[in-house]
């Protein structure tokens, strides 16, 4: 390659990392994306501390007798406290067991029973503010299983949220169920699953599965993927700047006096591209603690690795080459945006598909995706590290991306070389098409 | 020896339109070449084909006798009509950045930024930023970068336009001091009075065609009429040489008869004893020459 290249590059680079505003950049963004999310945490940490300590009392009138025979006969006083640190537990059945007590207390919720003919007390505690709502489980229930609840008009979607009804549910599975079955099936019957994740590896050996191997294995092949698109994004904002300062300056003849428009493009591309990455990398310091949190579990493989960093190459090539070239042809940065923002938008799309490819990474979409020039990039690098993309998909899916990217950067060098030298006229898109034609 | 720039039959279109057609010169070793033409005549696109930055679309262009190289922009030293620098960047910082650009490495660019800024007597101005400095501070930071590689070609786009005298004559000494080093230069301009001064030959362009090309003396001797300047005390209607006569504040134009030549004129003048104070063969001016070949109106020589 040749050397003006890395003249231009170093040039490049350097003329951003050292500009305050790409230190005032690196460093305020994670502030400022960090800060508000601290601010956050810290009041709605402070505000369901707050919470916790409100305990919603719902009412529960029991017409169909399924609680107990009489469900307040075991009720504690009021103001009696049930086990330390926990609420007082204000109905009526004892059959409940220590598990469920902790979760009435984790969901500050509790209920109180009233007499089945109680209809018009709970109404009036209601309208008190005795109980927030109140559970009417008419005599039928047990034939419809049909419960209705009435609460205040403004207020039902937050009581309901509050998961009474499923707590109400194992209140009557209790109750139901109570001296009818043994103690072990009311406890299958309200937990009849918990499964227990096994992997089967390559070699056949079989292994706990561990949140964080998941974790680990998805990481690296989405953090490239992200990698990229922020690269991209970083970097398309410098090239298009450097371009715009440029030609602002009447700086471009002087240059190409010197080099040829593809060494010009292909510095400007390096350095720019090294600047992006050397902001997303102190970002990433910036995100230390986590990484270090889940890197023993990072799965390292190095075919993976030098193929994910070869789709990363060419992507970047691809997508910072095509911005380079549009948006040579804008006379200020703003206009120079808007005509590479159809590339940018492009890269982005991926990013919309990218549940689909995590979860089907061998679907027709999946691998129709990773051929495509445009989208095969990132796609292909969370395919790859899925292990789901074979040779043959790997293989073609880089031969169309190198001669995409080979026809895209003549394109985009042919482009840049009219583009950079049009001052204070914006060509047409007739003009456009003679040029790339010529 | 071959020329060192030789344009064969250049033809260069836009949109259709012709912007330069059918131009073919020589530029030898040495030599100040003038490309002369008013604003939008084509000497700006002509001297982007000669450095390469656009392509013509039919004929050739040759450096030494073959068709430019990747190296061969190393040794061409460019001044752009659309002058630019990097204004937030340091001076030695812009001077460093194209001379390695020419393919100087960097202790010998560094070397180069700090001679010439000594040899302009802009030492002070090493560390600034181009955007602190005036207008003239960086017309001269724009020469230096033109020449600080050491080129054998220098090529000079309008570098006399929107010059204040004095600039301008910086301007002027520094083409004479390139030339005196034995640089080839070409410059374009559309300001005829400094191509009469500096240039050894010229390429006259007008709607992109060559209206004229050769030595500039002949050129204007070509041009002329046959024509003295003079002041004398003598009745100019008793000469028997001269067609007519126009004066014109203390000097008189006489325009003699076809067949005489000034020095028969001053034979003439000396056996009759006349007294002369002033003397001079009329040249036509390359400005009177231009309009009048742009007008159709040239004189057959």
């Amino acid at each position: 390659m040749s050397r003006k290249i890395w003249i231009v590059a170093q040039r490049e680079y350097l003329a951003v990392v050292k500009r305050w505003g790409f230190i005032v950049t690196v460093v305020m963004i994670p502030l400022a994306i960090a800060l508000p999310s601290v601010i956050i945490g810290f009041i709605s940490a402070h505000q369901s501390a707050k919470d916790e300590q409100k305990t919603v009392v719902l009412g529960v009138v029991d017409q169909a007798r399924v609680t107990g025979d009489d469900p307040t006969q075991d009720l504690p006083q009021k103001g009696q406290s049930g086990p330390p640190g926990e609420v007082p537990v204000l109905y009526g059945s004892l059959r409940l067991q220590l598990e469920l007590a902790r979760w009435v207390n984790r969901q500050g919720i509790s209920f109180r029973f009233y007499e089945p003919d109680a209809f018009e007390t709970a109404q009036m505690d209601m309208k008190v503010g005795r109980v927030r709502g109140f559970y009417v489980i008419p005599e039928e229930y047990l034939k419809t299983g049909k419960v209705i609840y009435y609460g205040r008009a403004d207020n039902v979607f937050r009581d309901r949220l509050r998961s009474g009804d499923s707590l109400l549910g194992t209140v009557l599975v209790d109750s139901l169920l109570h001296n009818k079955v043994s103690p072990m099936i009311v406890q299958r019957v309200k937990s009849p699953l918990m499964v227990e994740e096994l992997t089967v590896g390559e070699s056949g050996q079989i292994a706990k599965n561990n949140l964080f191997v998941t974790v680990g294995r998805n990481l690296l092949p989405l953090g490239f993927g992200m990698l990229l698109m922020v690269s991209l994004f970083m970097a398309s904002g410098y090239l298009l700047h450097g371009v715009a300062v440029e030609k602002g300056n009447r700086i471009m003849e002087l240059l190409l006096s010197s080099v040829t428009p593809v060494e010009l493009m292909g510095g400007k591309l390096i350095g720019l591209g090294a600047a992006g990455l050397t902001q997303v990398t102190i970002w990433l310091l910036f995100a230390l603690g986590p990484v270090l949190f889940v890197l023993p579990a990072l799965e390292f493989r190095p075919l993976q690795f030098v193929l994910s960093l070869l789709y990363f190459l060419l992507g970047y090539l691809l997508f910072g080459s095509l911005i380079l070239g549009l948006g040579s042809l804008g006379e200020t940065q703003h206009e120079a945006q808007q005509l590479a923002g159809i590339i940018t938008f492009t890269a982005a799309l991926p990013l919309v598909f990218s549940g689909l490819i995590l979860t089907n990474p061998d679907s027709t979409l999946s691998r129709l995706l990773g051929f495509i020039p445009f989208t095969a990039p990132s796609v292909m690098i969370i395919r790859i590290g899925l292990r789901s993309a074979g040779w043959i998909d790997t293989v073609g899916s880089l031969a169309v991306l190198a001669l995409s990217v080979y026809l895209c950067v003549s394109l985009a060098a042919k482009l840049f070389r009219i583009g950079v030298l049009l001052y204070g006229k914006r060509p047409t898109i007739p003009e456009i098409w003679r040029w790339v034609w010529a | 020896m071959p020329p060192v720039i030789s344009l064969k039959s250049i033809y260069k279109s836009f949109d259709q339109k012709a912007a330069v057609v059918d131009a073919s010169f020589d530029v030898d070793e040495g030599e100040v070449f003038g490309v002369l033409g008013p604003n939008g005549a084509g000497k700006t696109t002509l001297i982007r084909m000669l450095i390469d930055i656009i392509k013509p679309d039919s004929g050739r262009i040759l450096f030494y006798g073959h068709a430019l190289e990747t190296g061969d922009k190393d040794t061409i030293g460019y001044l752009p009509e659309e002058r630019g620098l990097y204004k937030k960047q340091k001076v030695h910082e812009v001077l460093t950045y194209f001379a390695r650009l020419k393919g100087m490495d960097g202790p010998a660019a560094r070397a180069g930024v700090t001679h010439y800024l000594d040899l302009l007597e802009m030492a002070d101005v090493r560390n600034k930023r181009v955007e602190d400095l005036s207008k003239g501070m960086q017309q001269k930071i724009q020469l230096i970068a033109a020449i600080i590689a050491g080129p054998r070609i220098v090529i000079l786009d309008e570098p006399f336009s929107g010059l204040d005298p004095v600039n301008l004559r910086l301007v002027r000494d520094f083409i004479w001091a390139l030339k005196k080093s034995g640089k080839t230069v070409l410059l374009s301009t559309h300001m005829m009075v400094q191509v009469e001064a500096i240039c050894d030959r010229l390429f006259m362009i007008y709607d992109g065609r060559c209206v004229l090309y050769g030595p500039v003396a002949e050129i204007k001797r070509q041009f002329s009429d046959n024509a003295i300047l003079m002041r004398a005390a003598v009745d100019y209607a008793r000469i028997p040489m001269i067609g007519r006569f126009t004066t014109n504040g203390d000097a008189t134009k006489v325009y003699l008869k076809s067949g005489f030549v000034p020095l028969d004129l001053l034979q003439w003048l000396t056996e009759q004893k006349v007294e002369i104070s002033y003397f001079e063969q009329a040249y036509a001016s390359l400005e009177d020459i231009f309009v009048n070949i742009v007008k159709g109106k040239t004189r057959e020589p």
